[in-house]
């Protein structure tokens, strides 16, 4: 397979101008290799791209680009109410090139083909899968908020 | 810098420029954000290597997304020639 379809979560806090905010981010992306490497692109949100030398690399990297991608929103913003209408466009972009692309290989998938590399034995996930990004304004934030990875999958 | 290629950001905005006329760019604390037509590209690195601004090479990955999300192939290929055997068969051909 040249290309895997990539379904991940997180959750990270963001601060702005006079709020912290509790953001879970609920995405798709496609994981291909090229000549120069590994690219994780956005498919939901269709909007960020990264590389790395390897598929973990690639993924970390896409998710620290995302985090700076939440910072300059909430710097870009100067209230929650901007910052959170800013994300929900963000998450409801969706590259249709790609979407294209990463429903074919869910396709393979289902068809038995068999994915190498350092994702493939992510867990499988089939059926309807949530997409989006969500942003609470937190007053006060708890531990429970703290940033962490919520799911990886590969969609099957 | 990657073997795959990359592009210089001042080619990258020309192409933009003839290729989705009316872009925007938004130059925010860690990333470029390019705008056009109600689609936003979120991370275009603002360059490496601390070279001056605009002559940064940007890797041709981030370029093709731009181009894939923007649904701008074909007049980009024509634009960067860097671009031609990255875009996917099905999209180079599209009009």
């Amino acid at each position: 397979m040249n290309a895997l379809p990539l379904i991940y979560g997180f959750r990270e806090l963001v601060a702005g101008a006079g709020f912290v905010a509790g953001v879970t981010v609920d995405g798709l992306a496609l994981v291909k290799k090229d000549e120069d490497g590994w690219w994780i692109y956005g498919v939901q949100p269709g909007g960020i791209a990264e590389r790395g030398d390897t598929e973990q690399e690639a993924y970390l990297r896409f998710k620290q680009s995302f985090r700076e991608v939440l910072a300059d929103s909430a710097s870009l913003y100067p209230t929650f109410e901007s910052f959170r209408s800013d994300l929900l466009s963000m998450g409801q972009q969706l590259n249709e090139a790609w979407a294209e692309e990463w429903e074919e290989a869910r396709a393979a998938l289902r068809a038995g083909a068999q994915p190498d590399g350092e994702l493939a034995d992510l867990p499988r996930k089939t059926g309807p899968v949530h997409v989006g990004i969500a942003a609470v304004e937190l007053q006060p934030a708890t531990a429970k908020d703290n940033p962490a990875d919520t799911h990886q999958a590969v969609a099957a | 810098m990657s073997p795959g290629g990359a592009v210089l950001l001042t080619d990258l905005v020309s192409m933009l420029k003839v290729c989705a006329p009316g872009v925007v760019f938004l130059e925010a604390d860690h990333r470029i954000r390019v705008l056009w037509r109600g689609k936003t590209y979120y991370n275009l690195p603002t360059g490496a290597h601390g070279k001056k601004p605009g002559r940064a090479d940007i890797e041709v990955g981030y370029v093709v997304h731009i181009v894939k999300l923007f649904g701008i192939e074909t007049c980009a290929a024509e634009q960067l020639p860097a671009l031609k055997n990255k875009l996917p068969r099905r999209t180079a051909a599209k009009a």
